[in-house]
């Protein structure tokens, strides 16, 4: 009861804290997926290409972004990003320097490690796509981009949204990471809350109650959004 | 760039063997946790298949960092109580916080893979088993595990990879693994290079693993098997 009370909402506990720092993971996620999205889909398109080039970099992003611990990659982001954008500064304004916004930092690292995940799943999507079906399109006459997105893409989508959720649930999770970039998330919030009633073990047990209640609520949003896209394979028959 | 790689070569090989051993000890470890826990998953016993699973659902439900935060720093805790039983060398040192948590994690996916494993088992290999008069654990040990581990190898490789990534954690809890290295020689030299020597590490490592599975799973003759009937 007592360690309740720390969860109070206002001065008195720290229930306004995390719930603010919720607003900050859910406002990364929510960001970050449709950005990942849109290039899991445009490195999936590379690999797929006639040009070479486009093609070595699609493989190449992939196996880099999905072999770096996601940490890694935040951390080299998240300075690398800084220090590429303060020598410009300095090419004009040699005495200015400004620090980047942690929460970009955090969106960006995410979207490379998650559109490199992704474009897999689109690609083995694409493939479940039989090729009879863009071949009928290309026979009816339909141009290369009819074909793909009224032909193929909305039949993709059944085979995409199950593995696109698993995504998502690791994005969730993977955003406890950007703590250590100073973005005041979740996990900051509750690392604060330590440091000052010297209770880790009933924080972070919030936390991941916190972690498993999103899981839960997505994992619900997941099989209305299946039940959709495969409601051209339920009823009679 | 690469001085800070030539300079403390010493440090880079204790990180590479404490990422490596961390990395190999959970999967290991992790390995013959879940065996049990896919045992509970698939029993007819209720009770015990729906333990097992809200053990899988939360651990696959929350961040690994949640979790090795919550074992290192939230059980030092009762640091008291600890040492009442006797355990507190054990969960003093950071280093063994981060492998109970890997083990800890890890059994709850590979269990998950075990399942998926088992289930795919042809029934015939199992009746045939059986005919020939092995008793249920014989069966288990000698037909099942065998097929299950040899159809669930890219899955096992895929754990192995996602294991080694994760291990990187462990350098916020001081941990000295490649990450953890890179941290402490960034704090020194505020030279980016560092985290970079990291990357290649990982890099290398990862294409090391994916090059031997590639040659496990072309021996493998499981993976190519339809199963007869």
């Amino acid at each position: 009861m007592e360690l309740l009370s720390l969860l109070a909402y206002g001065d008195t506990g720290w229930g306004d804290e995390l719930l603010r720092g919720l607003g900050v993971t859910l406002a990364l996620a929510f960001t970050t997926a449709p950005l990942a999205l849109l290039f899991s889909f445009l490195i999936a398109w590379g690999k797929a290409s006639k040009n070479p080039v486009l093609r070595i970099f699609s493989n190449g992003y992939t196996t880099i972004f999905r072999s770096l611990p996601e940490l890694l990659t935040l951390i080299i982001i998240y300075y690398q990003l800084q220090s590429i954008i303060n020598a410009a500064i300095h090419l004009v304004l040699p005495s200015v320097s400004i620090s980047l916004n942690p929460f970009a930092a955090g969106v960006l690292a995410l979207t490379l490690v998650f559109s490199a995940l992704g474009s897999e799943v689109v690609r083995s999507a694409h493939q479940a796509v039989s090729k009879g079906q863009a071949e009928a399109a290309a026979a009816l006459g339909l141009n290369r981009r009819q074909s793909f997105f009224k032909i193929v893409l909305p039949q993709m989508w059944r085979h995409c949204v199950p593995a696109f959720g698993n995504l998502w649930l690791i994005l969730l999770k993977d955003t406890a990471l950007v703590s250590i970039i100073a973005i005041s998330d979740l996990v900051r919030y509750a690392n604060m809350a330590i440091a000052t009633t010297k209770e880790p073990f009933f924080f972070y047990s919030v936390l991941a109650v916190i972690f498993i209640v999103l899981a839960f609520l997505s994992s619900l949003v997941q099989a209305q959004i299946e039940r959709r896209t495969s409601a051209n394979l339920q009823g009679d028959r | 760039m690469l001085s800070h790689l030539t300079d403390n070569v010493d440090l880079w090989i204790e990180g590479l063997t404490n990422t490596v051993s961390l990395t190999l000890l959970g999967v290991i470890f992790g390995f013959f946790a879940a065996l049990p826990i896919a045992a509970a998953r698939l029993s007819k016993n209720s009770i015990l298949s729906r333990i097992a699973y809200t053990y899988v659902y939360l651990v696959r439900g929350t961040p690994l960092l949640v979790q090795i935060f919550l074992i290192y720093y939230g059980l030092g805790q009762f640091h008291s109580e600890l040492k009442g039983l006797g355990l507190w060398w054990f969960f003093r040192d950071a280093f063994n916080c981060g492998l109970l948590a890997f083990v800890l994690n890890s059994a709850a996916y590979q269990a998950e893979i075990l399942r998926g494993g088992i289930l795919a088992v042809p029934k015939g290999a199992i009746e045939a088993g059986t005919a020939l008069g092995l008793t249920k654990l014989q069966v288990f040990r000698k037909i099942i595990l065998p097929i299950t581990i040899g159809r669930m190898l890219p899955a096992f490789g895929n754990e192995l990879v996602l294991l080694l990534k994760a291990s990187s954690l462990v350098s916020i809890i001081t941990v000295r693994d490649v990450m953890g290295q890179a941290r402490f020689l960034f704090a020194q030299s505020f030279d980016l290079s560092v985290y970079y020597i990291a990357a290649l590490n990982y890099l290398v490592i990862v294409l090391l693993i994916e090059a031997l599975w590639r040659k496990l799973e072309g021996r493998n003759q499981w993976l190519h098997y339809a199963g007869g009937r």
